[in-house]
């Protein structure tokens, strides 16, 4: 009989049976509580080549596990769930199962560079976290996430024009998300504002929202962008084995 | 005061624009109440931030690269960018261009296609606002033309994380006395310190404000900016001076969002570290642009008597 | 025969000098310090790794027996401004203005401590007592003991973190100093022998206590002196104002770590000599890529460097033990010896 500590005991693993006689002895309910194995049956050997072939995790190889990133890391600090030294060490071990379980926070990185300036491999842990994140999208194991809808958002207007107009960033975010623009806090704020009268700053806003702020003679730039996109989203797609788009950007 | 920063190439980048609007207006009136030249790059692009970074990091590199390119071009050796973010990416280019040949090959690449020359490492020099002053003028320069003198204003030096991380892309740091530090960096508080003002021993200096996240994640963001702020009141100080728009306008934003969402107020206030030097040299609050805050400060100033 | 010049007197250059006039080869042995003994007698080392003996008693040992001997003549407080010629023919001059014909060259230059500056998140030149394995060390061989520098209290709890100047990218270092676990584990072990109540624990990324000092070193302090092992690197060290806080990731239990200890010793690593690049360019040899000086092979010819007739031995290579040091001596002294009387037979036949 397997010791178990108690704190490993995840609640999908215990396993009680309503009714269950053994050898004429009646075990109903939480007399017939057993705890599932823990065993790690398989590794996902494909794993860490797959995030290694992603923008930010080519340096992932390199880690020995001896956990500055985490023990430096800005979001590890407000939810010690986040834990990028442990993510390293299943992605590299090919524990999907295990990181799947924290799949729905690994794009909260901050990108604060703290785990970066402290890596004494140069395993780029910021990087990491940006590529584990993509791969997670892009296996389908998690919905676009708004940190990826506001990179998208912000990067399709650089790419379009070459700059950004902050106002539409901000409308096209909570558009995409399905968020009022409305916010009780963003109110707030803007009401502030507007007592003191920054009549120049407001103009100005006013007139970047009409006429896109954008850099002269972008077109060329811009395809060259858009064919490259292309290039790498096809190349990507094919490292991590998934199927090609029908169509491309 | 020195030659060296007499007359530098500025890239202000997209914030300056919008909601920093007043740093631009802070520094720009700085540079003209020093005697400083500051030539706007012409038909600049975005540096893609941290958003083009987090989809290609080679493409922020291209971004860069062009506008290094520019100021080539116009006969600069220095580029000064006052946004953290701005600062950064340059930084992060030049060190990328010198050292990983896939980089350089994909601007050469997206360059010929663009229809411009590539750039090539070590044409420009890329500085921030604070590097600017600290050379061109100087804590001694600065002591000597303050008018109102910052003197009984506390204030929490606020330097973000693209000021100093990584390490490796800014070889200029870390070399010792004079030098500008990673891990405790000082530049502003020198400078503001010249200005007359206490500069309180903050430990959040390099600190993360959420500001990748401020909207995607406001939650977090909110208890990342009311840690720095709390700490900040509890460190004495009247004020947090900033460098960077985004931080400034994350600490501004989540400050109210802290009162109204978390019901957490604080009283610090948020300002330029451009805006204090120009009010210490006697320009007027809105000269350097505080009524574009969403901070507003203007009790402190009745308090302090500052930018009359 | 033309002498030969031994440069640096540590345990190589004391070990290779001893050996050359053991052959009847006279001998000139130049150190830029003002006394011998290298960084075991300078810096002021406690007991060696794995004798147990005093430095002063075993190094002065070794001391000793150079300066009494009448076939080497030593040069203190003295460095070598120029050198050239070939094999069996060179020509030095010193600082001391002297000339000097010689056969061969042997540089037993050693290494430079690591400057824990360098590493400023971890509190040294920040608070007094955080501290360097090197300072421990002369706390214990001069007789004073471990004591806080802050107030001279004895400490209660004592951290030591490895590979501090060592296996770090951030900071250039990509190498190993390979003696730094087992000299913190000596030294944790004499904390406890000093001081038992004082409670060590050991900061580490791996634990290298190579060859016969894996039972003697690592299974000893944990065994008998109970000396404690965490797997953790350490993010910052800073104070509460009445002791130091360590910081970090508990990896082995996936928790942060927020401890108080009274005093936290970085062990630090071996750099290449401060002084290669000016020994590079005199002696006209090659620097291996993390500025030690280069071996030509590590087979046919181990302590030749890349310029015929100048060899090289210890540390000035890359981190090296002191008994490894003494017997690379030992074999740059054959192989100078080799250079000189094989040139000296072929001359005369």
């Amino acid at each position: 009989m397997p010791i178990h500590e108690k704190s490993l005991i995840r609640p999908e693993n215990l396993v009680t049976h309503e009714q269950l006689t053994l050898e004429g002895v009646d075990v109903s309910g939480h007399w017939s509580t057993f705890i599932r194995s823990r065993v790690i049956t398989d590794y996902n050997e494909a794993m860490e080549e797959e995030i290694a072939a992603l923008p930010g995790g080519e340096y992932i190889h390199r880690c020995w596990q001896c956990g500055s990133c985490t023990n430096s890391c800005t979001v590890n600090a407000v939810n010690p769930d986040f834990n990028p030294r442990y993510w390293i060490y299943l992605i590299r071990m090919g524990l999907e199962e295990e990181l799947l379980r924290d799949k729905d926070i690994v794009w909260q990185c901050v990108s604060c560079n703290k785990c970066t300036y402290a890596c004494p491999r140069d395993v780029n842990p910021e990087g990491v976290m940006k590529a584990t994140a993509h791969w997670l999208e892009l296996k389908g194991h998690t919905a676009k996430k708004p940190s990826m809808e506001f990179d998208e958002v912000f990067s399709e207007q650089v790419f379009a024009t070459g700059k950004i107009e902050e106002g539409r960033v901000l409308r096209q975010f909570f558009a995409r998300t399905g968020q009022s623009l409305f916010q009780d806090w963003l109110v707030a704020l803007v009401r502030g504002l507007a007592i003191r009268r920054p009549i120049g700053l407001l103009a100005r806003l006013a007139i970047a929202s009409i006429f896109r702020p954008r850099t002269r003679g972008w077109s060329r730039a811009r395809a060259a962008i858009n064919e490259y996109l292309g290039e790498q989203e096809t190349a990507q797609r094919r490292a991590l084995g998934l199927e090609q788009r029908g169509s491309e950007r | 005061m020195t030659g060296k920063y007499r007359k530098v190439a500025y890239y202000p980048g997209c914030a300056l624009e919008g909601t920093g609007h007043a740093y631009n207006r802070s520094t720009t009136a700085l540079g003209q109440a020093l005697g400083l030249d500051l030539v706007e790059l012409k038909n600049w692009n975005c540096c893609g931030a941290m958003e083009v970074k987090n989809l290609d990091p080679k493409l922020q590199t291209y971004l860069s690269a062009r506008n290094l390119g520019i100021a080539e071009k116009m006969g600069f050796e220095t580029v000064m960018a006052p946004c953290n973010g701005c600062y950064h990416n340059l930084k992060k280019a030049e060190y990328d261009l010198a050292h990983d040949p896939a980089s350089r090959g994909l601007v050469g690449q997206l360059s010929q296609k663009a229809g411009h020359a590539a750039y090539e490492p070590g044409g420009v020099t890329t500085i921030h606002a604070l590097d600017w002053i600290k050379e061109a003028i100087g804590e001694d320069g600065l002591r000597e033309r303050v008018k109102h003198s910052l003197k009984g204003v506390k204030i929490a030096n606020y330097y973000g994380c693209m000021y100093t991380r990584p390490r490796h892309i800014f070889p200029e740091k870390d070399k010792g006395p004079g030098s500008e530090s990673t891990s405790k960096p000082h530049f502003m508080d020198d400078l503001l310190a010249a200005a007359g003002a206490e500069c309180v021993d903050y430990p959040l200096k390099t600190a993360c404000c959420g500001g990748a996240h401020t909207l995607s994640d406001s939650d977090t963001s909110t208890k990342l900016v009311l840690n720095l702020l709390t700490t900040a009141e509890a460190c004495g100080a009247d004020v947090i001076a900033t460098e960077c728009p985004t931080c400034h306008t994350g600490l501004e934003m989540h400050q109210v969002r802290a009162a109204r969402v978390l019901g957490k107020r604080t009283r610090v206030k948020i300002l330029y570290f451009t805006q204090l030097l120009g009010m210490a040299l006697g320009l007027s609050a809105r000269r350097v642009g505080v009524q574009e805050n969403m901070s507003d400060a203007c009790d402190l100033f009745r308090e302090k008597g500052l930018g009359r | 025969m033309k002498p030969i010049l031994v440069l640096g007197g540590g345990p190589a250059g004391l070990s290779a000098a001893y050996a050359l006039a053991a052959m009847g080869q006279r001998t000139i042995l130049v150190d830029k310090a003002d006394r011998l003994g290298g960084a075991p007698i300078l810096t002021g080392y406690a007991k060696l790794v794995p004798s147990g003996e005093w430095a002063k008693d075993a190094i002065g040992g070794m001391v000793r027996r150079v300066e009494g001997n009448p076939l080497i003549e030593v040069q203190r407080a003295t460095t070598v401004r120029s050198f050239s010629g070939e094999p069996g023919d060179f020509r030095a001059r010193l600082s001391t203005g002297a000339e000097l014909q010689l056969g061969a060259a042997l540089l037993c230059t050693g290494f430079t401590h690591f400057d824990s500056i360098n590493k400023p998140e971890w509190g040294f030149g920040t608070y007094p007592d955080v501290v360097t394995t090197a300072q421990v060390e002369q706390m214990i061989s001069s007789g004073k003991g471990v004591r806080c520098p802050s107030d001279g209290r004895e400490p209660e709890r004592v951290a030591i973190l490895l590979c501090v100047g060592s296996r770090d990218r951030q900071i250039g270092r990509e190498w190993c100093s390979k003696i730094c676990c087992t000299v913190s584990a000596n030294i944790a072990m004499e904390i406890r022998d000093q001081l038992p109540k004082c409670n060590v624990y050991i900061y580490y990324m791996d634990i290298r206590t190579f060859g016969l000092y894996e039972d003697t070193y690592y299974w000893e302090s944990q065994e008998k002196h109970k000396v404690k092992y965490i797997k953790a690197r350490i993010a910052e060290v800073t104070s509460d104002g009445k002791r130091l806080i360590v910081k970090g990731e508990d990896t082995l239990v996936k928790r942060p770590i927020t401890i108080p200890f009274d005093m936290v010793v970085h062990a630090i690593g071996m750099d290449p000599n401060l002084d290669n690049l000016t020994l590079s360019a005199v002696f006209d040899v090659k620097l291996e890529r993390h500025g030690h000086i280069a071996k030509a092979s590590s087979y046919t010819s181990m302590s030749h460097t890349s310029r015929p007739g100048v060899f090289v031995a210890g540390a000035a290579t890359g981190p090296e033990t002191i008994d490894d040091s003494i017997a690379q001596g030992q074999a740059a002294a054959m192989a100078a010896l080799a250079s000189v009387q094989g040139r000296a037979r072929e001359a005369a036949e």
